[in-house]
């Protein structure tokens, strides 16, 4: 079975090692970002099963991340999970609008970032069986 | 008070004592000529005696009555006259009973009217004191203050208001054809806050913000309005005061705590985040390389010195706002301090692409300066470089001793500061609108620390900037701070 592909936009580089080495470590396949419009690229480049983005990045926000992801019908689906620090309250019909289920408060354990990343890519492949690759190619 | 002598012409009293005595006289000499038929000889002796008496009861009873006389006089003068003058109540100059009661009238009625003069004189200029002082107040508030009716026609103001919301010329400065919202059409929020600015039904006291334009910066007015006096129920209406105060720098103040919260948040919270991450990705790790834990323990470890940091610079900051920051000065090699300063920034230089260099010229003398906060002063100009400055730009570190002072220049390739906001740089909580900067964290208080530091040296920091070319930071320290070693 292929390893599932997660995009992880963080522009703190030494949170983002971290959630490589975890995420690489649960047999993922890791490719990372440091700001939305780089994690856009990826996307475009290839693939993915699950998008993991910060909210406070430079450049392309996190949630216009979101935004510029379900502009694109083929990814309407896509699961995201969004992290965001916490008090940072973000407006639920934004949330609901952008298709994000739920957000993940830092700090956070490593385990529970793996364990939810898992349970996006699972539910995926569960509710949509053709892959991204598919449709799109 | 001039006593006046007795002068006995013209009295009214003294005009009837004459009159009496002629009639008096007029009688003897009736009787007289009676008895002058009875014989020629005694009516001479009779008519020469009655005389006689007459003149002397005449002179007589003009001395005994000469203070009536004049008391009497006084008293028709003060009839005929319109006005009661203290000159006209003098006391009369005589021994005798009536002259005394007349003086003691006299007295009592000039104090009394001395008083009354006094009491009104004194009434009078508090009066007008205390209306001009109330001008005076009211003109010199830093509020606008504006009387208006229910209609909202403007029914006074005072001075202070015309620094705050210029006289609209239009309407030739006539108050009376002004209504209370015009002062604020050009305000950015008019449309929204026009059911406020005209509501006067509702008599309870009102507060709202009016803002010059769509940032704080461009001035902020706290509009309140309180109810005078409520018109009879007949008129309808009320009399409403309301108070115009400048509250921009106020607001830009609470905008620049939460700013600086929000930030000093942020930088707490990165170290934080990373280290839980790291000591929970080694504890759940179940394999884990030699290599890879060493490599997980140093990120703990310079993460918590940059946690450290954040912590010393959050303490330097409560220091400098409680204006209690002191030095501890001790003799520093410039050499050294330079080298400190390095080793504090090369974490910073790992995350981008930049040039740096230092220069250093030899045989400097050292200073009697707090080597830590002028190390975290150059440190924080060091990080405004590095931070402002886009990969493949350069950074630069100049010492220099120049006769009358020891200068550190800070020089940098970034995108520089716009002319208008270099006076504001040292403002604690102030950060630049350029929208360059608006991913890049920063509390806004470096620059602030850093002056003081240089403040409380003696020295300065001048500044020199371009935009989109670089600035150039230069810590100015006294050259009484160097400490000349014999070479």
């Amino acid at each position: 079975m292929k390893p599932y592909r997660v995009i992880v936009a963080e522009d703190n580089r030494v949170l983002q090692d971290v959630i490589r080495f975890n995420l690489a470590r649960a047999g993922f396949e890791v490719r990372t970002a440091v700001e939305g419009a780089q994690a856009l690229r990826l996307l475009e480049e290839q693939p993915a099963d699950v998008i993991v983005t910060d909210c406070q990045m430079p450049g392309m926000s996190g949630l216009e991340l979101c935004a510029a992801i379900r502009s694109h019908a083929i990814y309407s689906n896509l699961p995201i999970l969004f992290c965001s620090a916490k008090g940072l309250e973000i407006e639920p019909e934004t949330l609901e609008k952008l298709r994000l289920p739920e957000v993940l408060c830092k700090p956070f354990s490593p385990r529970s970032l793996v364990e939810k990343v898992q349970a996006l890519a699972e539910s995926r492949s569960e509710s949509a069986p053709s892959t991204v690759t598919e449709l799109v190619h | 008070m001039s006593a006046a002598s007795i002068n006995n012409s013209g009295s009214p009293l003294l005009r009837n004592a004459i009159a009496l005595h002629a009639a008096f006289g007029l009688t003897g000499l009736l009787i007289a000529a009676g008895f002058s038929s009875l014989g020629q000889g005694y009516a001479i002796w009779l008519f020469s005696a009655l005389m006689a008496f007459i003149l002397v009861g005449s002179r007589l009873m003009q001395k005994r009555l000469a203070t009536s006389i004049e008391i009497d006089r006084r008293l028709n003068l003060l009839a005929d006259c319109h006005e009661i003058r203290t000159e006209s109540l003098s006391p009369v100059i005589a021994r005798d009973h009536a002259a005394q009661g007349w003086n003691r009238l006299v007295e009592t009625a000039i104090v009394q009217r001395l008083l009354d003069q006094a009491d009104s004189s004194l009434h009078e200029s508090t009066e007008t004191g205390n209306d001009s002082l109330i001008n005076r107040i009211v003109n010199i508030l830093n509020d606008g203050l504006v009387v208006a009716d229910s209609s909202g026609t403007v029914l006074w103001r005072n001075d202070s208001l015309n620094a705050l919301l210029p006289t609209d010329q239009s309407h030739d400065g006539q108050p009376g054809l002004l209504h209370f919202h015009e002062f604020f059409r050009t305000f950015e929020n008019f449309d929204e806050q026009i059911a406020a600015l005209t509501d006067t039904r509702t008599l309870a006291p009102v507060a709202f913000e009016m803002y010059r334009g769509e940032t704080t910066n461009e001035g902020v007015l706290r509009i309140s309005r309180q109810c005078l006096a409520e018109n009879e129920r007949s008129h309808g209406g009320a009399t409403f005061l309301w108070t115009i105060r400048d509250v921009t720098q106020q607001k830009l103040a609470l905008e620049m705590r939460d700013c600086f919260v929000s930030a000093a948040t942020h930088e707490l919270r990165t170290p934080l985040c990373n280290i839980r991450a790291y000591a929970e990705t080694l504890i759940a790790a179940e394999q884990i390389n030699a290599e890879e834990e060493r490599q997980f323990l140093n990120v703990i470890l310079s993460e918590a010195g940059r946690l450290e940091r954040t912590i010393d610079n959050l303490l330097n900051i409560s220091h400098m706002q409680a204006g209690g920051m002191t030095l501890d000065r001790h003799e520093t090699q410039i050499e050294r301090l330079v080298n400190e300063v390095q080793e504090t920034i090369r974490p910073l230089f790992e995350k981008k692409t930049l040039n740096f260099e230092t220069l250093v010229p030899p045989r400097l003398p050292d200073l009697n300066v707090d080597k830590n906060k002028l190390a975290a002063a150059l440190v924080n100009l060091l990080g405004n470089a590095i931070k402002y400055t886009p990969d493949g730009g350069c950074v630069r570190l100049e010492a220099e001793f120049e006769g009358s002072e020891i200068r550190f220049h800070v020089e940098d390739t970034g995108i520089g500061i716009a002319e208008e906001e270099i006076p504001r740089l040292f403002e604690r909580f102030f950060r630049s609108s350029d929208p360059r900067i608006n991913d890049i964290q920063g509390t806004g208080l470096g620059l602030a620390f850093s002056h003081d530091v240089a403040r409380l040296h003696g020295g300065r920091i001048d500044v020199a900037s371009e935009l989109n070319k670089g600035s150039r930071f230069s810590l100015i320290l006294p050259a009484s701070l160097a400490r000349l070693t014999p070479s």
